[in-house]
């Protein structure tokens, strides 16, 4: 998997978590910590990459959802 | 450790850890992490001036290696992979750890996270959150 590819993986992943926190992250830690190295990471892959490596990212978003289809919050 | 009792979390997610780490305790956190995790090998891969580079080297001399690279241990690009476990990072010391750990090894790696910054709890199974805040902590169980 190409370094892009994993990172865009796991910075999806580490919004994911944020979301399921007991205290919510302030929008500007969302906005830095996540939502911007995500950006940076997807405009590499769509610069840089090939059409399978866009699916690599989306089969890794997809699994990512699948990881908590099953969390309960009340 | 010393103790920074400001901005610290601990959580267990499905299919690992989420944490704060306040900056100058990443390194720490990272050997703290090796250690727990009582892997062989581990792999640290950033981005440095448009380039990918990947450094491995063994637990032992894993805190060698972060002085050679603090300055990438903040930095979103990196990743760093040990033998089943990857953890990710948005930068900042915001990290997600992707491992099949039990319950009782989330706990204990929480613990002794914890202790290195002084504070002591006794999680024993998830799921847990742990935020360390302006001197405060709340535990969720």
């Amino acid at each position: 998997m190409k370094p892009p590819v994993k990172r865009a993986i796991g910075h999806f992943r580490v919004l994911v978590d944020h979301a399921l926190r007991r205290r919510e992250p302030s929008p500007e830690h969302v906005l830095q910590r996540m939502v911007m190295p995500l950006c940076n990471d997807l405009r590499q892959v769509l610069e840089e990459g090939t059409r399978n490596d866009a699916w690599e990212v989306l089969e890794g978003f997809s699994q990512e959802c699948q990881r908590i289809a099953h969390v309960e919050r009340s | 450790m010393v103790a920074y009792l400001t901005d610290i979390y601990v959580d267990s997610t499905p299919g690992g850890m989420s944490f704060e780490i306040p900056e100058v305790g990443i390194a720490e956190f990272l050997v703290l992490l090796a250690r727990s995790l009582a892997i062989r090998q581990v792999s640290l891969s950033f981005q440095d001036n448009g380039h990918y580079t990947e450094l491995t080297c063994t637990t032992n001399t894993l805190a060698d290696l972060l002085r050679d690279v603090t300055s990438h241990l903040t930095d979103p690009s990196l990743i760093v992979e040990f033998d089943n476990a990857t953890l990710y990072t948005g930068g900042g010391g915001c990290f997600s750890l992707s491992a099949a750990l039990s319950p009782e090894k989330k706990a204990e790696i929480a613990n002794a996270v914890l202790q290195a910054f002084g504070i002591t709890l006794y999680l024993q199974r998830e799921p847990f959150s742990v935020v360390l805040r302006d001197g405060k902590a709340e535990v969720y169980t």
